[in-house]
């Protein structure tokens, strides 16, 4: 009523949302693995977006804007993207592009080493509406490494394939011992791309976890609710920053096994659905 | 559970069932305008934000079952923008009372339809007096406890008449064209099609022309006048007020209605010296200004939809007046 051309969308393919799924592909991981091994170490480059993790994140292209292995950056418009000189020492990964049937942008592996961490964040230009998605093919990860969208584990495993909308709050935490590894493919969303999804969502029950640290925190609240006196103390630290070590602290302190970024991304989820409350509707 | 110290913020409607989302206020009165605006100032602090506390309507039941809270004294409606603030800052200038003005989580609970459209009459009967009971801890010693409703609300006049029966409760209105000026001037968002389901105020979707909102605005206030209408004839418990009265009336014609006495006259005179919106300012009638500023399409848009209703108010309010020792109960 208040938009009438919104009715004209309604068979968009832009109008579809889902927050993730797991999509019927499967890839041999060991042989994916032998290829990514075969790269050069001097072939990385230290990711561009420094203020959004701790500790190291490298990249490679596949694909790339300037054709180039170094050129890891994902924007632009589709016709300018090509495959890199790597693409084609690695048949394997290249087999991967070519199973998914949609304009493709920047193709990247990019490696979480271990004990680093991307701070939670959301990238608002990468959603299905603006007709833009981002899969992702786990080439080595571990058990020990903590993939988190909104506030849910997601266990993506080696040889799998996933869509994930990034537009929402995700952190990554490396807690293993080895560099963890993702194949991931920009693109653009076509007819294909669209029936994969609905496809996916339909037949695959993707199944998500507690992060770690969650079940902790809950248990800490309860507690929090309970004490008068603590409820004073982290009142009077007003302010995020103050607020947040205090919390962390007395978590430590009792023992209840969460950290800063549980209690970061929790806090901000609360705050979201404080604001985004509809008082009218 | 303890839930001593605090108050629902807000309702969420979840899949598994409504929740309801306190947070600690501690000993802090409701002395905001807007009830909204405590919560507003709750949530700069970090701590609200990761400490709000979640519960079941069961479970706000239970507790309010336990501790009652202050009475409910009274249940002030009104047609908007027409001195219902300031008549509540001055009821709120008796530390024994407490004035929750239009809570958000009363509204949830007054239109849960919306989202259980199945809900018995005698649940949602149960969890408007538990809201009330959680809304009305004391929280400094108070002793009372008064509602101001929104707007659209007395069109739920007979489910709140079920939920607190006996409770005294006034209608206040303003010459329309006074309201409506004011309306023109910084439209409320539920005068906005759209912004509030227009169910609430019992709108229909084909009741507007999208390029004519102060024809929409309009016809929502005058279905508001006549749902007041329908109120007082249905209810003698209550009583019609219009904004010349005040700030008098709370002195006069409504103390003994709001159970007030005598000696709370000065307070309350005191409190009506400041702006109710705007504290540091000073309260002054605006009629005038507001007049002037109506234009003959604002006054052609009254004439059509309003003001044979505010006629009618004025009549009942009159024979009230008359009849004024039959009031006196």
């Amino acid at each position: 009523m208040l938009n009438p051309s919104k009715g004209a969308q309604e068979n968009d393919l832009a109008a579809i949302t889902i927050p993730w799924t797991r999509l019927p592909l499967r890839f041999d991981a060991g042989l994916l693995r032998a290829e990514v091994q075969a790269i050069a170490e001097a072939a990385w480059v230290p990711h561009f977006n420094q203020a959004d993790y701790e500790g190291r994140w490298s990249s490679v292209a596949l694909r790339s804007k300037s054709g180039r292995v170094d050129d890891i950056t994902a924007q632009g418009s589709i016709e300018e993207f090509r495959d890199t000189p790597l693409a084609a020492q690695c048949p394997h990964l290249q087999a991967v592009m070519a199973a998914f049937a949609f304009p493709q942008k920047s193709v990247r592996l990019l490696r979480l080493h271990a004990g680093s961490r991307v701070r939670e964040h959301r990238d608002a230009d990468l959603g299905l509406a603006d007709g833009e998605l981002r899969i992702h093919v786990p080439v080595v990860t571990s058990e020990q490494v903590e993939f988190v969208v909104a506030n849910r584990r997601l266990m993506l495993r080696e040889g799998e394939a996933w869509y994930i909308d990034f537009s929402q709050p995700h952190r990554i935490d490396n807690r293993g011992a080895s560099d963890r590894i993702h194949l991931i493919l920009d693109g653009t969303l076509n007819e294909w791309a669209a029936a994969l999804l609905q496809r996916s969502v339909e037949e695959i029950v993707t199944e998500t976890f507690e992060p770690a640290g969650a079940a902790g925190f809950r248990v800490f609240r309860e507690m929090v609710f309970e004490d008068l006196q603590l409820q004073e103390e982290m009142l009077r630290a007003a302010e995020r920053p103050r607020f947040l070590q205090a919390v962390v602290a007395a978590g430590a302190e009792r023992g209840y096994g969460f950290g800063m970024a549980e209690v970061e991304s929790i806090l901000n989820q609360r705050r979201r659905e404080w604001m985004e409350r509809s008082v009218g509707a | 559970m303890n839930l001593s110290g605090w108050i629902p913020a807000r309702v969420a409607w979840r899949s598994e069932g409504p929740e309801v989302e306190w947070t600690l206020l501690g000993r802090q009165r409701l002395l905001d305008p807007f009830y909204e605006q405590t919560m507003q100032q709750q949530m700069v602090n970090p701590f609200h934000q990761l400490f709000r506390r979640d519960t079941s309507m069961e479970e706000m039941v239970a507790w309010t079952e336990a501790h009652p809270g202050a009475p409910l004294r009274g249940i002030i409606f009104h047609m908007s923008r027409c001195g219902s603030t300031l008549l509540c800052r001055q009821l709120g200038a008796l530390e024994r009372n407490i004035v929750a003005s239009e809570p958000a989580p009363m509204d949830a609970m007054l239109r849960a339809q919306l989202h259980l459209p199945e809900l018995p009459r005698e649940v949602q009967v149960s969890w408007l007096r538990a809201m009330a009971g959680a809304l009305g801890q004391p929280r400094s010693g108070e002793e009372a406890f008064y509602l101001k409703t929104d707007c659209w609300h007395i069109h739920q006049f007979d489910l709140l008449r079920e939920a607190f029966p006996g409770v005294p409760w006034i209608f206040l209105y303003r010459d329309p064209v006074e309201v409506m000026v004011s309306q023109a001037r910084i439209p409320a968002a539920w005068t906005v099609p759209g912004m509030l389901h227009p169910s609430a105020l019992q709108m229909e979707r084909s009741d507007w022309d999208p390029t004519q909102t102060d024809v929409y605005r309009a016809r929502a206030i005058a279905n508001i006048c006549a749902g007041a209408l329908r109120a007082v004839q249905s209810d003698p418990r209550g009583l019609l007020v219009n904004y010349t009265e005040l700030p008098e009336a709370m002195c006069g014609r409504l103390r003994e209605h709001f159970s007030l006495c005598e000696q709370d006259v000065p307070a309350m005179r005191q409190a009506a010296q400041r702006d109710a919106k705007e504290p540091s300012m000073t309260f002054t009638r605006d009629a005038q200004a507001k007049q002037a500023e109506a234009t003959p399409r604002l006054r052609a848009v009254v004439a059509e939809h309003l003001q044979s209703l505010y006629e009618r108010l004025e009549a009942e309010r009159q024979a009230q007046m008359e009849a004024g020792a039959a009031v006196s109960v």
